[in-house]
């Protein structure tokens, strides 16, 4: 092997031990567990191709961006996207039966993860994006490629959306 | 009301499940993908055409002439995907002027292009990618799922600009009213509302004109950041 290939693999390899973990944790949060494998498989593959714009390593934001990309891309056509969020419904569903001690507290949370699922995608990614993921109004807009002051109008706006999609869930319930 | 910082907790909580007993970066499941990645040629996947040829031809038998596309065959041709996937099928078309990713949309709409996760009918979201200069047109919601083909985007607004979101936007209406061969002025205007809320266009407004026409069509004026319901006929059936 080469020395720039060896170089790029190694770098290849950083980025894994790096940020690995986050970016199957991205997609979790969004994608059913069946599709999460070659959907981190996407990502990395577009790391590869794009790793010599980074010498410094693979930032682990840009790599969240090219996540958001490729679960955006999983959800394409309505009934693709009411597919998977019933599934992961489902999924999430199964693995919180199982923890019987939480029951108490789970209701509101049930809530919190049925709402999410109502509201619109765009909604519901800027919260996901700043609420799960950590990530700034600044960051948020370099990933979706809009200005601060607009990411932060419309996440203020998309909460005040699942604000009132929980109140009214937990009104019928 | 609840705080931010109370509803944010509450989100977490709802989604920690998912995550929980996730695959580290030694796992099998990381190994994996290493091993797709870093397997010799998967840097380059090859882009093959194989189907340029046949669809060219089986169009032009078909009809392709009323779309007044494959007059000229020494224009540079685009190319429309069924999927994003080397081996897609590919529909190849000489348009007249700049092609654009909205020239496959006839393509999907007729049944030339199928993929089982697109409504039989309907138009995907297309996105446009460069191979060697020539439009290679995608189904995907994203420009950067060109480089899943080893293709660079074609030059696009930034996808959550506010001119990406207008794109959409326009977009999002054409296909609504293309479901209909008369679309309702209240079903065009709401969507159109909706649409424009959404995307978090605030300055832009609604307005429709009267008009002896029954059916609802959209035109945009974007020096008064208007969209406008205008009346059109009905479509002619099958048109």
């Amino acid at each position: 092997m080469s020395e720039p290939a060896a170089n790029t693999r190694l770098r290849l390899e950083a980025a894994f031990d790096d940020h690995y973990t986050d970016v199957v944790a991205f997609l979790r949060r969004r994608l059913p567990a069946e599709s999460v494998q070659d959907a981190a498989a996407d990502v990395f593959l577009v790391a590869w191709k794009r790793i010599d714009e980074f010498p410094d390593g693979l930032p682990r934001n840009w790599l969240l961006g090219v996540a958001y990309r490729v679960a955006s891309q999983a959800y394409r056509g309505t009934r693709r996207r009411r597919r998977l969020e019933e599934e992961l419904s489902r999924q999430r569903q199964a693995v919180s039966a199982d923890i019987e001690d939480e029951a108490a507290a789970r209701d509101e949370v049930d809530v919190v993860f049925a709402a999410m699922q109502e509201i619109s995608r765009s909604d519901r990614d800027l919260i996901q994006l700043a609420a799960l993921d950590g990530l700034s109004h600044a960051e948020i807009g370099e990933i979706i490629g809009t200005s601060t002051e607009n990411v932060a109008v419309r996440l203020s706006r998309a909460r005040q959306r699942l604000r009132t999609r929980v109140e009214e869930i937990g009104e019928s319930s | 009301m609840m705080r931010d910082e109370e509803l944010d907790e509450l989100i977490r909580a709802a989604y920690e499940p998912l995550t929980r007993d996730l695959p580290g970066p030694d796992s099998p499941e990381a190994t994996e993908i290493r091993r797709r990645i870093l397997q010799p040629a998967s840097r380059h996947v090859a882009f093959r055409p194989r189907l340029v040829l046949a669809a060219v031809l089986v169009l032009f038998a078909a009809g392709a002439a009323t779309w007044g596309l494959l007059r000229d065959v020494e224009r540079p041709i685009a190319r429309c995907l069924s999927a994003v996937h080397p081996d897609a099928d590919i529909v190849g078309l000489a348009p007249d002027g700049a092609p654009t990713p909205e020239l496959c949309e006839p393509a999907w709409l007729d049944g030339a292009l199928t993929n089982p996760e697109v409504e039989p009918g309907t138009v995907p979201d297309l996105v446009g990618c460069v191979d060697d200069g020539v439009l290679v047109v995608i189904p995907a919601s994203d420009p950067s799922a060109c480089y899943l083909l080893d293709l660079e985007p074609a030059a696009e607004p930034e996808p959550g600009s506010p001119v990406a979101d207008l794109a959409s936007v326009r977009g999002e209406l054409r296909r609504f009213t293309l479901q209909y061969d008369c679309p309702d002025f209240d079903a065009v205007t709401t969507e159109a509302e909706r649409l424009l809320a959404e995307a978090g266009l605030s300055d832009w407004t609604v307005e429709v004109r009267d008009g002896p026409e029954p059916c609802a069509s959209v035109a945009v004026d974007e020096a008064s950041s208007t969209f406008i319901i205008v009346p059109i006929p009905p479509r002619p059936p099958g048109g």
